[in-house]
């Protein structure tokens, strides 16, 4: 198992630790990362305001550069798997676009023929990897944990652009069961944690975050676990300055998916690098 | 045997009941029997008290509504299910059972009115380019029934007075119509348009499968962008300014660039901690070493679609 990694902006600067644990889980896996270098943005949610043509432009050279490899793009980034799906299926959809496209990409010596795939660590892990031979690789089963999964939107919605019912198939539920831990039942589970907002709107989207928060405290969960850097940062980063507007005082760590798989493989602590997060990660022991 | 479908449903009368309850009914299972067809059926078999809103039956009046297992539809679309608990949209105030007073909601939808604002007297005839009418069949198709607003995060914090994606789309419907005469910048940026969380939820539960986040916000954020105003085609701007610079985002950046020195400086308590846990990106750090291949396929000369 072979990819062309590409970790988003955030995983690089807001949450090195969901690269850092990435890379350290793959190793143990077998999983070969090959990082796309200066694969730059994605273009998020806010590019295709500017133009649908630039946001098109810049997933078509990530789409390209991985095709130059030969491997299908590993992303560990919810927008980025949207981002990138989404305009690989308009690319392959409308050749008059691809063509358009690929005059932009001309000017940069690339070319992109539509034969890229694009996936989630969570679905390498799920259907690439799968969950028997992971179970096999499991040398600290997470016995006892309570874990309050959190898809984040873009690995969920619009199934018709991703390709796969990631939250239907409770895929996220599955997985913290191999790893021995308990998946908590609760509403928040698909829902929004408000990262869209934070710039523009920064009170409305604590409101969302500490929606979120009283979701997973409420199923009493020990931790919530999230596929998406973006919703790691809503939820550690602003955590506390978002449960504190509501009066609550508990705090919930927030673990990236990669942290959870890995603690379960038996890396330690620090390599997980929990002391980066700003919620302090209390569930060792447990 | 006839296979059965056990619904429970949500049961409460303000004026006598002090709490509501939920009553669960039997009911035979018929061949693409609807979430409708199983209320008729207990209305006129089982418990006429039960009241719930049917009325033109076919997905156009938007009125009927509900939670159907937590999620809203349409009764006179959505298909049965073996078991089935129903409820009333949440957000509005109960007139009896599965029956919700509308009208606050619509009445601020409807603080559009739904209709294009020209010159008068009009000239006659009216030349309407077809892009623009095949533009118009999308936000049309809305039936305001509400389902986009029962699962929206932004409306949930907020309140229907200050998001509402229904208003929205009759927005972006007359922001593309060459004849309206309304600033419909202005008109979103009032309605809170860069509140909306990019989520996708309205979408997954839209009955007429509206592509709400492209047609109508993504849509609706050009017109801002390209105006150039508030603090929403700031936001998008230093966005694009930030990836210019250095070919990929950081917050600091964006933040930097949006919101100015002083609110950046306001930042710092937070910033020093992002510091002490190795999380803070520096807005003035390199650019990645391909920058001038993002340029050249973001620049303004690359925007012809």
């Amino acid at each position: 198992m072979k990819y062309a990694y590409y970790p988003g902006c955030a995983a690089k600067g807001s949450t090195p630790e969901a690269d850092f644990t990435t890379r350290l889980v793959a190793q143990t896996l077998g999983i070969e990362l090959l990082e796309l270098q200066n694969s730059g943005c994605c273009g998020a949610k806010e590019i295709r305001v500017v133009s649908r043509r630039l946001d098109l432009n810049l997933n078509a050279r990530i789409l390209s550069l991985a095709q130059g490899l030969g491997l299908d793009i590993l992303t560990i980034c919810n927008t980025c798997l949207l981002n990138l799906n989404q305009a690989n299926n308009q690319l392959k959809a409308e050749p008059e676009t691809l063509q358009k496209v690929n005059k932009s990409l001309s000017k940069i010596g690339l070319s992109y023929d539509g034969s890229t795939n694009v996936k989630h660590l969570l679905h390498v892990l799920l259907t690439d990897l799968g969950l028997d031979r992971l179970k096999q690789s499991v040398k600290t089963p997470l016995t006892g944990l309570k874990v309050a999964p959190f898809y984040g939107c873009h690995i969920v919605r619009p199934v018709k652009d991703l390709g796969f019912d990631v939250a239907k198939t409770e895929s996220l539920e599955a997985l913290v069961r191999t790893l021995h831990a308990h998946p908590v039942e609760y509403p928040g589970r698909t829902k929004c944690c408000g990262f869209y907002v934070l710039m523009p709107n920064e009170a409305a989207a604590s409101g969302m975050i500490a929606h979120r928060l009283e979701e997973a405290l409420k199923a009493d969960a020990d931790c919530i676990v999230t596929p998406c850097p973006l919703c790691h940062v809503a939820l550690d980063m602003f955590q506390e300055q978002a449960l504190g507007k509501v009066g609550i005082r508990r705090t919930i760590p927030v673990l990236h998916l990669p942290q959870l798989v890995g603690l379960a493989l038996g890396i330690s602590e620090k390599n997980l690098q929990f002391s980066r997060h700003l919620v302090r990660v209390n569930i060792l022991g447990k | 045997m006839v296979k059965e479908i056990t619904v429970s449903i949500f049961r409460y009368d303000p004026e006598s009941d002090k709490h509501p309850s939920y009553q669960t009914y039997s009911v035979p299972s018929k061949e693409r029997m609807l979430v409708g067809d199983v209320l008729e059926y207990i209305h006129e078999n089982l418990d006429g008290s039960l009241a719930y809103r049917w009325e033109c039956r076919m997905r156009l009046c938007g009125g009927c509504t509900i939670l159907i297992n937590g999620k809203p539809g349409l009764i006179c679309r959505e298909q049965a299910e073996p078991s089935m608990t129903l409820e009333p949209l949440p957000f509005l105030p109960i007139v009896r059972d599965l029956v919700v007073d509308r009208k606050s909601l619509l009445d601020k939808i409807y603080s559009v009115p739904p209709l294009t604002r020209q010159k008068s007297p009009v000239r006659l005839p009216e030349p309407i380019a077809h892009e623009v009418i095949l533009g118009l069949r999308v936000p049309r198709q809305c039936v305001q029934c509400l389902a986009c607003v029962a699962v929206c995060p932004a409306t949930e914090v907020l309140t229907a007075d200050l998001f509402l994606p229904p208003k929205l789309i009759q927005i972006a419907g007359f922001a593309i119509d060459d004849r309206d005469t309304v600033d419909r910048v202005q008109e979103s940026e009032e309605s809170n348009l860069f509140d909306c969380a990019c989520c996708h939820a309205c979408e997954e539960v839209c009955p007429h499968e509206i592509n709400i986040s492209e047609k109508v916000i993504t849509a609706l954020r050009n017109k801002t962008y390209e105006h150039g105003i508030g603090r929403g085609g700031r936001y998008i701007k230093a966005f694009y300014d930030t990836l210019q610079a250095k070919g990929k985002v950081n917050a600091s950046g964006i933040l930097l660039r949006s919101q100015g020195y002083l609110r950046a400086i306001m930042k710092a308590p937070q910033g020093i901690r992002l510091i002490a846990r190795g999380k803070f990106v520096s807005p003035f750090g390199k650019p990645i070493p391909d920058i001038e291949d993002i340029r050249t396929i973001i620049g303004p000369t690359e925007q012809e679609k």
